[in-house]
């Protein structure tokens, strides 16, 4: 169980300030949506340790995550945008999310990447690649890292409607059958559906849950 | 009233004939006999060497700089990155008596060590005092270029990457390399032309025919043996070489002027990494910045100073400099702005090239050899040297700087055309009004650093005075050379003095005068 109690971050200067309470369960999914500068990504940011808070606490399964690095932090993360390093073929991105100790990365990386469709494309360079398979090839190194939250930020964003339920369905499925605790930020209503078990909105400066 | 494009295209005409005109006077310049044999293959393989392996050193540092300082984020960064800015104008003949201030016989470091009781010995003259030079002033210059790159990286890359725990190396090859490879080729052509072109550097530290270059033996030419056609045998040879060398990779090369990036986010490594990146930032200021501090510790002291301000020759070189540096800066602006303002108005991709390529062509042109083009041209019209000195120089100046000024300017009227050419057509504005309240509100920052660079390139100069100067005619460079050649090495570490601070108050203080609260567009 991820639960997060009276988080607080505040910008310097006269910027805006933030607070946040959620739970989320494992092999759940969870959309948070919200205007734009309404503090979403600086939510995600707090929990994957790129943004230091005021105050408050991020608990997994009882356990404080606050003074782990970010390296050390069991989150996964996927924006909008630049999840892949261009340059580097399918294969090598999904290969940066084995864990040092994992033995048989090769059949581990392939059978990842069979996960979302792209075994055929192992070998492509990821900037040859849809914006749809770039998504995907990032989904396949969360597979391998296995870490139990993942966070998506507007990862569907830049997708056509028809992938975005392609997605939405896979991320379902990956998330049920690895128990991951997911966070999505959305601006998209289907998020807040059946995709969703459980909505918040960030509402002055707070997450409430929406509905 | 005349068109912009009308203006523009006699210019680019202007200066096009100017290069005629030069390479007419190097062809005819006529040989003198008596003249010892010049040696050119092993001129150009000395040359070649020694900016082969000053480039080297110059990249890899000027790199370690860049990736060091990415890593960090602390107080005084923006001022660490100016002060990387100002090795572009930085004179090379203040950091080649700087270093001799450090590490010469009668330096810093010996005294030291002679309190000590200790004798230096170590020679600073040779290959590795110019290579050591060339680091100085060109590292900088790399991490300059190369830390927009890094700046640039999107957030979101570097929490990915920091997310999947990539340690150093991966980094470097994962996140840093992809930003940096395609600004390197650029930054290297730039480097190594600015190495194998170099004058003061060679002059002043080369220690001896042994490691004489291109430029030192054009001087040896005109000056010593008085074979003028000799001089313009390997001035031709030596711009052949630049671009046989440097073009393909030239054509990549960094735009100047640039704004430094925002930076989305700061992906601080660990401690231990934090610290090696600090040690790798302090060594490099340290490395730059020694040998311009070393001539104002030296120089600048009362009674360097009351001998130096009672000699009128210091006086008269010192308003040359100003009178010369004040020409050459408003001329440079003048023409690049013309240019850049003809060329956001044409469409056609092959005319906006044509218009800027005579400009561009003296990127390759090095200032020795526009120098001794100038003199040559001067001798032929029948004039004495010393009397069309100070209109050479002017000249020789604006041509030298240019290519840096339309890098900045250029780009500043296109986004202008891109941005607000439909709606100044259709409000029917005139040119002055246009000027006015469009195009000198949004370019006057770009103005402001071409002014400041055209000033500061010109005040630093030796390459171009160094067949034009005499004791009667001097500028402070020339005057700091002299008193160097006559061992009043006082003397010149105040004028070095006096020309480094004139030199960075410039380059500081007149881009901001100019730009106040303005932006460009």
């Amino acid at each position: 169980m991820l639960e997060i109690e009276n988080l607080r971050f505040a910008y310097s200067g006269e910027g805006p300030s933030f607070r946040y309470d959620i739970t989320a369960g494992p092999g759940t999914v969870t959309t948070i949506s919200g205007p734009s500068g309404s503090g979403k990504s600086t939510l995600f940011d707090l929990i994957s340790g790129s943004a230091t808070p005021h105050g408050g606490t991020i608990q997994l399964a009882g356990n404080s995550m606050l003074e782990l690095p970010v390296a050390r932090r069991p989150v996964s993360i996927l924006f909008q945008s630049n999840n892949v390093f261009g340059h580097l073929s399918a294969r090598d991105n999904v290969r940066l999310g084995a864990p040092r100790d994992l033995s048989g990365t090769e059949p581990a990386i392939l059978s990842a990447l069979e996960t979302v469709g792209l075994a055929a494309y192992a070998d492509q360079r990821a900037d040859r690649l849809s914006g749809g398979q770039q998504q995907r090839i990032a989904l396949a190194r969360t597979l391998l890292r296995n870490k139990p939250i993942l966070l998506l930020d507007e990862p569907f964003a830049s997708l056509d409607p028809e992938l975005v339920g392609q997605m939405r369905l896979l991320i379902k499925k990956l998330t049920g059958e690895n128990r991951w605790i997911t966070l999505v930020i959305s601006h998209l209503e289907g998020d807040t559906g059946e995709f969703a078990d459980r909505s918040y909105e960030m509402r002055d400066g707070r997450l409430l849950p929406s509905g | 009233m005349l068109s912009r494009q009308t203006v523009g295209w006699t210019i680019g005409a202007a200066i096009l004939l100017l290069i005629a005109a030069l390479f007419a006077a190097l062809f005819a310049a006529p040989e003198n006999p008596a003249a010892p044999a010049i040696d050119i293959a092993d001129l150009l393989r000395m040359t070649l060497t020694q900016a082969a392996i000053s480039t080297t050193v110059a990249t890899i540092s000027g790199t370690a700089i860049a990736i060091a300082l990415s890593r960090l984020n602390f107080r005084g960064r923006a001022l660490t990155i100016s002060i990387l800015s100002s090795a572009i104008v930085a004179p090379a003949i203040a950091v080649a008596l700087g270093l001799l201030t450090i590490w010469g016989r009668a330096g810093l470091i010996a005294d030291a060590t002679s309190a000590l009781g200790v004798t230096w010995n170590w020679s600073i003259f040779g290959l590795h005092g110019i290579v050591l030079a060339h680091a100085v002033l060109d590292a900088p210059l790399v991490a300059r270029i190369l830390i927009d790159r890094l700046d640039a990286i999107p957030a979101d890359r570097l929490k990915l990457g920091q997310c999947l725990g990539l340690g150093p190396w991966q980094r470097i090859r994962i996140v840093d390399w992809p930003a940096l490879a395609p600004a390197l080729p650029g930054a290297i052509g730039l480097v190594f032309l600015l190495c194998f072109t170099s004058f003061p550097v060679v002059f002043l530290l080369g220690g001896g025919p042994a490691n004489q270059t291109f430029e030192v033996a054009i001087y040896g030419a005109v000056r010593q043996s008085f074979d003028l056609g000799g001089a313009a045998q390997l001035a031709l040879v030596q711009m052949l070489a630049c671009l046989v060398v440097i073009l393909p990779v030239l054509l990549a090369a960094p735009q100047f002027g640039e704004t430094a990036t925002h930076r989305g986010y700061v992906w601080r490594p660990g401690a231990t990494g934090s610290a090696i990146s600090a040690l790798i930032v302090a060594m490099g200021l340290l490395f730059y910045v020694s040998p311009l501090i070393a001539p104002l510790l030296r120089g600048l002291t009362a009674q360097n100073l009351l001998r130096l301000f009672a000699l009128p020759s210091f006086w008269q070189a010192l308003t040359t400099s100003l009178l010369i540096g004040t020409a050459s800066a408003l001329l440079t602006a003048i023409l690049a702005l013309q240019l850049s303002l003809a060329r956001a108005g044409l469409r056609s991709r092959p005319a906006r090239t044509a218009l800027l390529l005579p400009a561009y062509a003296y990127l390759l042109t090095p200032a020795v050899v526009i120098s001794l083009g100038l003199f040559l041209i001067v001798r032929a019209m029948g004039f004495a040297p010393q009397s069309a000195a100070p209109f050479a120089l002017i000249i020789g100046s604006v041509l030298l700087a240019l290519p840096f000024a339309l890098s900045s300017m250029a780009p500043a009227a296109d986004a202008i055309a891109a941005r607000y050419g439909k709606l100044i057509q259709s409000l029917d504005l005139g040119p002055l009004t246009r000027w006015r309240f469009i195009e000198w509100p949004l370019m006057r920052t770009s103005a402001g650093t071409v002014l400041a660079m055209a000033f500061c390139f010109s005040l630093g100069d030796l390459g171009i005075i160094a067949l034009f100067g005499t004791e009667q005619f001097a500028t402070l460079p020339w005057a700091i050379n002299r008193a160097l050649g006559a061992y009043r090495t006082n003397d010149a570490a105040a004028m070095t003095a006096i020309l480094l601070v004139l030199n960075f108050a410039v380059f500081l203080v007149l881009p901001r005068l100019i730009a106040g609260r303005h932006t460009d567009a």
